[in-house]
């Protein structure tokens, strides 16, 4: 970008703002809300601008998540796309650097992962001490089709040479005043094994809100990899450098005592999600001999899920919950847990998953300065009455 | 391509942005003044009273931080880039708002050496670890 465009891009940033709460509005308005009896459709924002945006855990429990419930996490106000003048550029330690339009991507073999995308902040504010960042709760996740274009599929069109071993994604959300541009990177047998540039999201073109008109799904891995308004990906003999590579988005290669900070060169890029069971559906109340049912999903940066457990002794002992049948290799896992009490009291029920390749979902999560990957034990608390 | 071309080939998408903004403000603002539905049971109610009254996503209102001597420093520094949610939801020791403020210094943040001092205080007195947690503001789903 030259001097003109950058220029001309900060003083435009908050007509951008005005246009994005534009779509917003019209989107929002024309949607409606779900009739009496249902819950009230809405999303828990935390930030008004940028904007970042949770779900409500009540309202994730279908295998896929609607698009218009699904959470949003912006960096910078975002700079949209023109479709019709968009384009994607293939280039860096390749033989053919490509320049693909949204209709030439079309014409491309398309490819759909049904998988889970999470925040890698997803539950921040559960980490003690404290530790700064957007404080998410629980519900920065989601589970979604995505379709769109293998990035093998892309690298190989353009002739990819051997030196290549990582993959160096920009997006075209352009940061404010010194603020460094968000840049990530993958290694290249992770992009060649199941990244997708992904253009529709659960049978629907990809929307502003989440990266419009692609962005980037790397199954199995945290949110911060999956680049949206995605521009340009360029085969490179290194990884990215730069503050979101260097020293954010790092997690400590091994466990401090809580509130130790760490230096970047003890840290590593996060990348596998960590294995994690959640709540979705628990009565606050429940009687003697009345059956009830439990629900939740669990997920992992491993393929699947082989266990959900219910203790409700605080892990002196387990139960087994069912798996549902429904599920994709990184999709999440949805589970029911039928539980009949059979003593008054106060009961506080806790969920634990096991992921396929044996990591099993500790009681606390590792704290670290950033606040990734809280995958503590998730609990609910139950009065059962006589 | 000359900077005022560039601007002008911008502008033009986005006045187009701004007619559908008002457009769906309108649309929203008679959505937002029309009565509360009538219910029966309390679950009913509350989702037919909380839904017309949700604002949409996202948004360019500063919610005001509280009165201090370094509020106006932080007024003029912070909302540039980011809403005042992301400050009064934090809950932060002084050695972390040093930390941050310094992160956002070098972000670009205009604050003088003598007011930076005043401004990590004021954080940290409003928005420390007994800083009750910010509840997130209910809105409407979007696309």
């Amino acid at each position: 970008m030259n001097e003109d465009d950058d220029r001309t891009q900060r003083h435009l940033d908050r007509r951008e703002l005005f246009a994005l709460a534009a779509a917003v509005a019209l989107t929002s308005a024309a949607s409606g809300i779900e009739g009496a009896g249902a819950p009230a459709r809405h999303l828990l924002q935390r930030n008004a601008y940028p904007v970042d945006a949770e779900t409500p855990l009540e309202l994730l429990t279908d295998y896929l998540t609607p698009n218009d419930l699904f959470f949003v996490r912006h960096h910078f106000i975002p700079t949209l796309p023109d479709r019709k003048t968009w384009r994607l550029v293939v280039n860096g330690e390749v033989d053919r650097p490509l320049q693909l339009s949204l209709e030439g991507l079309r014409k491309m073999p398309q490819s759909t992962a049904t998988c889970v995308l999470q925040c890698a902040g997803n539950g921040r504010r559960f980490h003690r001490p404290t530790v700064p960042g957007v404080q998410w709760g629980h519900g920065a996740v989601g589970n979604a089709r995505w379709t769109g274009v293998r990035v093998k599929d892309l690298l190989e069109r353009a002739g990819l040479r051997d030196s290549a071993r990582h993959v160096h994604t920009f997006g075209t959300d352009t940061p404010p005043g010194k603020v460094p541009p968000f840049s990530r990177s993958l290694e290249m047998e992770k992009a060649l094994a199941d990244a997708i540039v992904a253009l529709e999201m659960n049978g629907e073109p990809l929307a502003p809100l989440h990266g419009a008109p692609a962005r980037l799904v790397v199954p199995g891995w945290a949110g911060d990899h999956w680049m949206k308004w995605l521009g340009r990906i360029s085969a490179e003999p290194s990884p990215q450098s730069g503050f979101y590579m260097d020293v954010g988005y790092r997690y400590p290669r091994a466990p401090g005592e809580p509130g130790v900070t760490f230096k970047p060169e003890e840290m590593d890029p996060v990348k596998d999600l960590f294995v994690k069971s959640t709540i979705t559906v628990a009565p606050k109340s429940a009687r003697v001999g009345k059956e009830q049912t439990i629900r939740g999903f669990a997920l992992s940066g491993a393929p699947d899920i082989s266990r959900v457990e219910v203790t409700m002794d605080g892990g002196e002992t387990w139960s087994e919950a069912a798996l549902a049948a429904e599920h994709d290799p990184y999709a999440w896992r949805q589970w029911s847990y039928r539980w009949t009490p059979a003593a008054a009291g106060r009961v506080t029920l806790q969920v634990r998953a096991t992921d396929s390749r044996g990591s099993i979902q500790p009681k606390t999560a590792v704290w670290n300065q950033s606040g990734y990957f809280w995958n503590g034990w998730h609990e609910a608390e139950v009065e059962v009455m006589g | 391509m000359s900077g005022s071309e560039n601007q002008n080939r911008r502008i033009l998408p986005t006045a187009a942005w701004l007619l559908v903004f008002v457009i769906g403000a309108w649309i929203n603002a008679r959505a937002s003044s029309s009565p509360p539905r009538k219910a029966s049971g309390s679950k009913t109610k509350a989702a037919a009273e909380a839904s017309p009254s949700l604002p949409p996503l996202g948004g360019t209102e500063i919610r005001p931080l509280p009165p201090g001597a370094a509020k106006a420093t932080a007024d003029a520094a912070c909302f540039k880039c980011h809403s005042s949610d992301l400050v009064r939801q934090q809950r932060l020791t002084e050695k972390q708002w040093g930390a941050v403020v310094k992160k956002m210094l070098g972000w670009g943040a205009e604050v003088s050496d003598e007011k930076t001092a005043a401004l990590v205080t004021y954080l940290s007195k409003n928005f420390g670890p007994d800083n009750p947690e910010l509840a997130p503001t209910p809105t409407l789903p979007a696309r």
